[in-house]
């Protein structure tokens, strides 16, 4: 049960990471290496907020913000100087180390003593003398609070995405010749459109900082995978008919990945090979389609020869 | 008079230049057009006419002249600003609309085109009974599949739309790029005729480029063919209408011997004759 519980709690804090990935990598097509670098700056960011004493939600939003800088440096990067968007995103998130370092003080930032959401949202229960009661009644309360919060946001982007700047910055992704000969600047919807990727992945690493209790500079490396994965899983699992399906899907791919990474690991596996596990399930998504397809094209080529 | 929709002073452009692959696509091209011109630019692969259509929409900028525009001087104005003022049709037919975006969304996109995108819902109730009734005149009934992903269409049905696109916004310049040549021969009419009724009823001024000879006598009222970067021929007024497909094809087999005189003797001719 605390298992499933966990997993799914990590899962949610994960879907926002994954909503980032679906607007960088599948709505502007745009491979966005910031990832790493805005989960850990906005992990880093809300940290050092709450231990300077900042009220839990503005530390939270603080996260977010930080994530949200970081993508339209990345963005003005790529489309001002016409740097690949993979170097951007590597230039950004190398930089954005060091400035971690300097916002956390060190490679460690413990929250220890310093109240977070999921503190805010455990006060509302009332006291029972059942200790381990409470710790379930904890995670429990804290489900529904990420469940809230990930549901706003994911009505916010849903929203977005069908108002006239929401589709500018699709067109942008899905046809680009389109989108200039609609007198969209292409240039600042990039620019606009990864600022948003961003700051959903800089809210993602600030909850998750707060779920587990401490900042840490390596705690970026390697999301983008992470995100990559949910975004497929999601993909692969469900409807992909509208926009609005499509971002219910990177929700659910996050959470179906939590829990596959549970089950796998409680089944044995062991942890360190978890990340080459993911990169090779990614690897194999992204191959296996195409693969399928030359071979059924070379199935086809040679009927008229029989 | 009134003043002319477009004004073309002394384009000039070439590529790769000081390599062995120089390449003069645009050598000093004055060009006006009046409002409501239909204009059909022919030439042959290189001719200058692509980068011609290019340099206009702001996609190449142009090493030297000045381009307007309803009196407007662009040259120096981005794509996406000339764009407010000029709509375009790709020969790609998957070029002009957005494949995973409905139809009723590439339609919107395109009916805000020279109008700020804020947050705005950009498809209400009213707004989709609108784009019914505007993509209900091609005809095709395609006003029945507005929540179909445009990916879905065939490429006659996209470029319709694309033609559509380019008109719910009312352009001073329509630019057309061939943009019948990679459709089925069905398909082909069909975007013809539909192109030809809108530039007529709307009175558009319009620029199209096409390899179709029986095309070009068909449409428009003015018939530029370039060669080598210039305007070789500038067919307009009574010649125009007299004009039949085997007199363009005698204009370019005159184009094709002038070719095979060799530089010196074409400066030579040029010196003494011009």
């Amino acid at each position: 049960m605390n298992l499933l519980l966990g997993a799914l709690t990590v899962g949610l804090q994960l879907a926002l990471l994954s909503l980032g990935v679906l607007f960088s990598f599948r709505i502007l097509r745009s491979l966005d290496l910031t990832t790493d670098g805005a989960f850990t700056t906005g992990g880093a960011v809300t940290g050092a907020l709450l231990v300077a004493g900042v009220h839990p939600l503005f530390a939270t939003i603080g996260g977010g913000i930080a994530g949200t800088l970081a993508g339209t440096v990345t963005g003005l990067i790529h489309t001002r100087w016409r740097i690949d968007v993979i170097l951007a995103g590597i230039l950004v998130t190398t930089a954005l180390y060091s400035i971690d370092l300097w916002i956390m003080g060190s490679g460690n930032l413990s929250l220890a003593g310093h109240p977070t959401v999921f503190d805010m949202t455990a006060s509302l229960l009332p006291d029972r003398d059942n200790m381990e009661g409470v710790e379930l009644s904890r995670d429990l309360v804290a489900l529904v609070a990420l469940l809230v919060i990930v549901g706003l946001h994911a009505l916010s982007l849903a929203l977005f995405v069908g108002t006239d700047l929401g589709l500018a910055l699709r067109a942008t992704g899905s046809s680009p010749r389109m989108a200039k000969a609609s007198a969209i600047d292409t240039g600042l919807a990039t620019t606009f459109g990864l600022a948003i990727a961003n700051g959903c992945i800089g809210f993602s690493g600030a909850l998750f900082v707060q779920y587990q209790g401490f900042a840490n500079i390596q705690m970026g490396v390697g999301m983008i995978v992470t995100g990559l994965a949910s975004v497929i899983l999601g993909e692969a699992l469900f409807s992909q008919r509208t926009i609005r399906r499509r971002i219910m899907a990177a929700i659910m791919g996050a959470m179906v990945f939590r829990l596959m990474v549970a089950a796998a690991v409680r089944a044995g596996l062991d942890p360190n090979a978890l990340r080459l596990v993911t990169a090779a399930f990614v690897l194999a998504a992204l191959t296996v389609p195409q693969v399928i397809r030359s071979l059924r094209s070379q199935a086809a080529a040679r009927v008229p020869r029989a | 008079m009134r003043e002319p929709s477009l004004v073309i002073r002394g384009l000039a452009h070439t590529f790769h230049r000081g390599t062995p692959s120089e390449n003069a696509a645009l050598v000093d091209v004055d060009l006006e057009l009046e409002p409501g011109a239909f204009v059909v630019v022919l030439g042959s692969n290189g001719s200058g006419k692509s980068t011609l259509l290019n340099a206009i929409a702001g996609s190449l900028r142009p090493e030297a002249g000045t381009i307007q525009i309803d009196g407007t001087d662009v040259t120096r104005w981005s794509e996406p600003r000339r764009a407010q003022l000029i709509a375009r049709v790709f020969q790609d037919p998957f070029a002009g609309t957005a494949g995973d975006m409905s139809v009723a969304e590439n339609l919107a996109i395109a009916a805000k085109r020279g109008s700020p995108r804020w947050f705005r819902r950009a498809l209400n109730r009213a707004r989709r009974e609108e784009l019914f009734g505007k993509v209900r005149t091609l005809g095709l009934g395609l006003e029945d599949r507005l929540q179909t992903p445009m990916g879905l269409l065939s490429g006659g049905q996209r470029q319709a739309l694309t033609l559509l696109m380019a008109l719910i916004v009312r352009p001073s310049l329509l630019m057309l790029d061939e943009h019948t040549a990679a459709l089925d021969p069905r398909s082909r009419e069909q975007v013809l005729r539909l192109t030809q009724s809108f530039v007529n009823a709307e009175r558009l001024t319009a620029i199209m480029v096409t390899h179709s000879l029986p095309q070009a006598v068909r449409v428009g009222d003015r018939i530029v063919i370039m060669h080598r970067g210039r305007i070789a021929y500038d067919l307009r007024g009574s010649q125009r209408r007299r004009l039949r497909v085997e007199d363009l094809l005698d204009r370019f087999e005159e184009l094709r011997r002038s070719d095979m005189l060799d530089e010196d003797t074409a400066g030579l001719l040029r010196r003494s004759y011009v």
